[in-house]
């Protein structure tokens, strides 16, 4: 379970998030939406301390990460997961060894045996026939399912995704849906969102949270979220240039 | 043996490029309208801007080198009486010259293919392309101009610094008076012009390899990072390269 | 006060403010790889690759490099030699300077440019891209895994480049006094091998070491606080390397004066 308790951030003069609460509970899958700059990626990079709250305070599992240093995120950081928005792989290596690192680096494998078992995590993304490719030489589709590998291989119980279709041609968008999908329903992780993709939101989220003005401004099943009659809701699930959202 | 021959002919292929953007860049020096608030810009910001480093740097040197010398001396000869009068005519022709090409190469040299490689990979080059300003031109001319002015400028100053710094340590640690010191008997015009040949030359070199290395880059943030590794290396390189063929030419003028 | 004086007064704070950022960056940066050494969890892969490209990367220009500076020291050493007809003395005059100062200095500053730029660049753009988040959410020490294979790479490549370098620098040194001073291979020789004590070595060496060192730390700790993108990166290259040469000048000066 993951506890936002009124977070604040603010960067510079710009308030981004504004007493935010939120609770995230195992085996969800919350989407967490909103126009460009509505704080989403903010919000949920304080889960694994990329980014520290102004005021407010976050627990993870019942424990209180707001004062956590650095070095204390480590353990945390094995239990929940990242998939970046540019899948952000690490250009010097192969994509197997990319996912090889941290099995290298936490399960005391020896380099051999690390690689063996990150072809077999490229395998459960159906990556394995380009393990040894560099990243720069496939497209952002692929990518994207190799750093998804990659989250997977210290077997977290918590996924945070940035936007993982944002960029994807449509049959490649639409695979990681069901990839997210899949993997809550055969692993019962529990997976955060960060998204503005409206076809993904109601085919996968169980949950939405829809943020405006940095704050929570719905909280519920896609289901209330289509059938609000809020403005600003409206306007931006029919993508409407004029409304009370300023553009 | 392999490597050998590729390095080779990596640096052939380079002096081709670097002496194309020369060659290049003096026909616009020639034949175009000179862009003087361009020039002057980039005259403050070679000059000026290097100066604070130029003179911390030669400082530093000329404390070095005074220390160096002194040192050698009370073990040679037992007397530190000679440095100055030795000191600054190597100074005049040979480490400052050196030392402010080599310190201008990686401030200046930097900077400029930072820039102009950034421009490249964002397009902007091509956009000049298009309102027919030639790079060299628009870009490489003015940056060209500049330092060729401000170089023999900066080796004046850093000169001045490293032989007034040198004073200081030897009067401080060797207690050599600093009327000892300050002997300019042996600096000959062989020296200076040496030195300022050297300064021209660096200066003509460092704008039109950083240049070029800039306006090769390709690649987004990784190109300019290359880009700008390259232009320091051969910049400095050539720095070097050159110190020694002038060298060479002044040596056999004397003898 | 006229409005000059007191622009003045703020263009000199201003600077003095930015100065002071990056210098505190760069402690700040220093002291966390301080800490990193005290338990070092070196990757070992990470040092044999960073080793392999450090020494390819910067053989070649450190050799040529060097040679040149044997050739440069030897011309200016020549001309007192010609002058005073102490044609036995070149090999002794070349082999302080060159051991002593040239050498490291000369390599110093060629290192910095080519592999402290380069290392620059490389964790600028992957700070820029993200790569390092990436890590620290992989649970791995971006200072640990990228910082301390780069920074030992570096320090081991700097002190086998100069004992290499002054190998150069002596073939380069024969070959100018041979060519354009007419000095004897054999006179140069001898005079090298009777006046140049191992101290005068083992003097470069250890500031090589320290130069090397020196890049290595300011190089990654730039590289690691770049901000902006592409131009961003390129500001950073040029941070590095101008730092690392102020750097090699005060430490230069501080180690002479301390090994005599």
């Amino acid at each position: 379970m993951i506890e936002f308790l009124n977070i604040r951030k603010a960067f510079g003069s710009q308030v981004v998030l504004d007493d935010v609460s939120l609770t995230v509970h195992p085996g969800q899958i919350v989407y967490i939406i909103g126009k460009s700059g509505a704080g989403k990626s903010v919000l949920v990079k304080h889960v694994l301390g990329l980014i520290r709250p102004d005021a407010g305070i976050i627990r993870f599992e019942g424990q209180d990460i707001t004062r956590f240093r650095e070095r204390d995120f480590y353990p945390l950081r094995k239990r929940c997961a990242m998939v970046f928005q540019h899948s952000t792989l690490f250009d010097s290596m192969t994509l197997l060894e990319n996912v090889a690192l941290p099995i290298r680096k936490h399960k005391g494998l020896s380099h051999a045996d690390s690689l063996a078992a990150a072809r077999e995590k490229l395998a459960l993304v159906q990556m394995e026939a380009l393990a040894d490719r560099a990243p720069a030489d496939i497209g952002d589709g692929l990518r994207k399912r190799v750093a998804i590998a990659r989250a997977l291989t210290l077997d977290p119980m918590y996924i945070v995704f940035d936007e993982p279709t944002t960029g994807l041609d449509p049959v490649s968008a639409v695979r990681v849906d069901r990839l997210i999908r899949r993997l809550a329903v055969d692993t019962g992780v529990t997976s955060i969102v960060v998204s503005h993709d409206l076809r993904s939101i109601f085919s996968v989220a169980d949950r939405v949270v829809f943020l405006y003005q940095g704050k929570v401004h719905l909280d519920g099943p896609p289901t209330a979220f289509r059938a609000s009659t809020d403005p600003v809701v409206r306007q931006f699930i029919n993508g409407l240039p004029e409304g009370p959202m300023e553009l | 043996m392999k490597s050998l021959l590729l390095i080779l002919r990596s640096v052939i292929e380079q002096t081709r490029e670097a002496v194309a953007t020369l060659v290049g860049t003096i026909r616009y020096t020639l034949e175009s309208p000179w862009n003087f608030r361009a020039i002057g810009e980039h005259m403050f910001l070679v000059g000026n801007r290097s100066l604070v480093f130029v003179l911390l740097t030669l400082g530093f040197l000329g404390a070095i080198t005074s220390l160096q010398a002194g040192f050698q001396a009370l073990r040679i000869i037992g007397d530190t009486t000679i440095i100055g009068q030795q000191l600054l005519p190597l100074l005049v022709r040979q480490l400052g010259p050196t030392l402010v090409g080599l310190m201008v190469a990686t401030r200046v040299g930097t900077g400029i293919a930072a820039e102009i490689g950034s421009m490249v990979v964002t397009e902007q080059v091509d956009a000049l392309r298009m309102c027919n300003a030639p790079p060299l031109d628009y870009l490489v001319k003015p940056r060209f101009l500049a330092c060729l002015v401000m170089l023999p400028v900066l080796v004046v100053f850093g000169v001045m610094a490293a032989f007034l710094s040198a004073m200081g340590v030897a009067a401080l640690v060797f207690h050599t008076p600093p009327r000892v010191f300050a002997n300019l008997d042996f600096v000959s015009l062989i020296d200076v012009g040496e030195g300022l040949v050297k300064a021209v030359a660096f200066g003509a070199a460092i704008p039109v390899i950083a240049g070029a290395a800039g306006l090769a880059a390709r690649g987004g943030s990784e190109g300019v990072g290359e880009a700008t590794t390259r232009a320091v290396v051969s910049a400095s390189l050539a720095v070097i390269v050159l110190d020694f063929v002038i060298g060479g030419l002044a040596f056999l003028v004397r003898t | 006060m006229s409005t000059f004086v007191q622009g003045l007064f703020h263009r000199i704070g201003a600077w003095f403010l930015r100065l002071a950022e990056v210098v505190g960056e760069l402690a700040l940066f220093t002291g966390q790889v301080g800490r990193a050494t005290l338990r070092p969890r070196i990757d070992r892969f990470e040092l044999w690759r960073c080793l392999y490209r450090v020494g390819v990367r910067s053989l070649p220009i450190v050799a040529v490099t060097a040679f040149f500076a044997g050739a440069i020291t030897v011309l200016q050493v020549g001309s007192y030699v010609v002058k005073l007809r102490a044609y036995e003395v070149v090999g002794w005059g070349f082999g302080f300077s060159v051991f002593r100062e040239i050498g490291p200095l000369l390599i110093g500053l060629m290192f910095s440019g080519r592999v402290g730029a380069n290392a620059t660049a490389e964790l600028g753009t992957m700070t820029v891209t993200e790569q390092v988040d990436a890590l620290r959410t992989l649970a791995i020490d971006p200072i640990d895994y990228l910082v301390l294979p780069r920074i030992l790479a570096q320090v081991v490549m700097m002190t086998l480049l100069y004992s290499l370098g002054c190998l150069f620098a002596l073939v380069g040194g024969v070959v100018t006094a041979w060519s354009l001073i007419g000095v004897d291979p054999w006179v140069f020789w001898n005079s090298f091998t009777e006046y140049v004590l191992v101290a005068d070595f083992l003097n470069g060496l250890t500031k090589a070491t320290m130069f090397g060192l020196l890049i290595g730390v300011v190089s990654c700790g730039f590289g690691l606080s770049v901000r902006g993108g592409a131009p961003g990166v390129g500001r950073a290259v040029n941070a590095c390397v101008v730092a690392a040469a102020v750097g090699i000048f005060v430490l230069d000066y501080f180690l002479t004066y301390l090994l005599g």
